[in-house]
């Protein structure tokens, strides 16, 4: 060992300023959040439910989206909603009800969905993407149908869908955004944002399923 | 062009693509990364290319993953950077849990929970432990600003598993540039690591 080592205190002062203090940018704080939330969810008492709402919480807090819905496939190989965040309590019980199956999740006939990114899809509303009688399943179902006034307008009934893949590239799940506080489609980075989160996601639920 | 068309184009054409920054750069490598780690690959596997993927994307020009094994004992497993002398010597290392969080004879400056940085000052290093650095002739170079990086400067991310126990760190030392990395390096780091705790560890 070598001996008397004192410690630069200068040098620590300015490390701890340069990497401890000072407001974030927006980068830092994505990247803080994901890492809490996945420290989080490390606890052993932790379900798959509480899971999903934490992730729904996260993707709220950090992306534009109003909507968040994360689903996932049960032991039945059924899929079902378990995690909403930001539906009036109408929109979140018709939406309980929902099943889907394998099939039905890669069938890209209904709404014929856009790919935009990776494991992205974008569902237009003058496409249709929901079956009659699921209108109560959205917010204001009044204004589904309203064509959009400008081209980069997201508008009710307009959604993405986030594929969450398993090891053998099967779809175990889904994040379903909507609405954003503007009203405009989003941004570039919050699209990449969210394919890298579903990423980590899946690796999680890989583990916890 | 009527409105629903623009929309679709702009949909087309807006999110897809070959990575246009830095950030975008290292979000696809770490998604490639959790994919593949989903499969069938060892955790050696996983360390490789979690290690080839920080020495690409950052500018660290020595980078290494200690993993603590079955008796206990932290040992590098992989490394990159460092010359064939030194990682010969390198690999020999082995820490104690108690070395790890020995601030005595390892003076540390803990700038989160799992980042601990180490300067050079304060020899941060067992006098045997020498000939483990590529330009050991460099060790008592003086830094001129605070923010140099020099030989003899390291820092270490712990990898924790799902008990939060740490099972082992990522090394990083010697940036191309010559300045201390900045925040938003640590933070991208910290998050690798945090992945890689959560891949190699079972729930």
């Amino acid at each position: 060992m070598m001996g008397g080592k004192v410690k630069d205190t200068g040098q620590e002062k300015f490390l701890l300023r340069m990497y401890s203090s000072g407001s974030e940018t927006d980068d830092e704080e994505f990247l803080g959040g994901m890492r809490d939330f996945l420290e989080r969810i490390k606890a052993p008492n932790e379900t798959l439910e509480a899971v999903l709402h934490e992730a729904a919480i996260y993707i709220e807090a950090f992306s534009q989206f109003k909507e968040v819905a994360i689903g996932v496939r049960g032991s039945d190989d059924l899929y079902r909603y378990s995690a909403l965040v930001g539906f009036t309590r109408d929109a979140e019980a018709a939406r309980r009800k929902m099943t889907f199956t394998s099939r039905d999740m890669n069938d890209l006939s209904i709404g014929r969905p856009i790919r935009i990114c990776r494991v992205s899809q974008y569902y237009l509303s003058e496409r249709k993407p929901f079956q009659q009688g699921q209108e109560n399943t959205y917010n204001r179902p009044n204004l589904l149908g309203i064509p959009r006034q400008r081209a980069d307008e997201m508008v009710e009934g307009d959604f993405i869908e986030i594929s969450l893949v398993g090891k053998n590239k099967e779809i175990i799940g889904w994040i379903e955004i909507s609405g954003t506080m503007i009203g405009k489609l989003p941004k570039r980075m919050v699209i990449l944002q969210m394919e890298f989160f579903a990423s980590c996601l899946s690796l999680v639920l890989s583990k916890i399923i | 062009m009527n409105v629903i068309n623009e929309t679709e184009r702009i949909l087309k054409t807006e999110y897809f693509g070959a990575p246009k920054d830095q950030t975008e750069n290292i979000m696809s490598a770490v998604i490639s990364l959790a994919s593949r780690s989903l499969g069938e690959e060892s955790a050696e596997n996983v360390l490789k290319d979690a290690l080839r993927n920080i020495h690409r994307l950052f500018d660290f020009q020595d980078v290494a993953i200690a993993i603590k094994d079955r008796d206990g004992m932290f040992r590098y497993k992989v490394q990159l950077g460092l010359s064939v002398e030194a990682e010969k010597k390198y690999f020999e290392i082995e820490y104690s849990p108690a070395d790890l969080f020995d601030d005595t004879s390892f003076p540390s400056t803990a700038v989160s929970e799992i980042t601990r940085f180490y300067m050079a000052e304060n020899a941060p290093y067992k006098a045997d432990e020498v000939g483990s650095y590529s330009r050991p002739m460099h060790l008592s170079d003086k830094r001129m600003m605070a923010n140099d990086m020099i030989e003899g400067d390291y820092i270490d991310i712990y990898i924790r598993d799902w008990k939060n126990e740490v099972i082992g760190y990522l090394e990083l030392a010697a940036t191309r540039g010559k300045k201390l990395p900045t925040r938003d390096t640590i933070r991208w780091l910290e998050l690798i690591a945090t992945l890689l705790g959560l891949i190699i560890s079972k729930r």
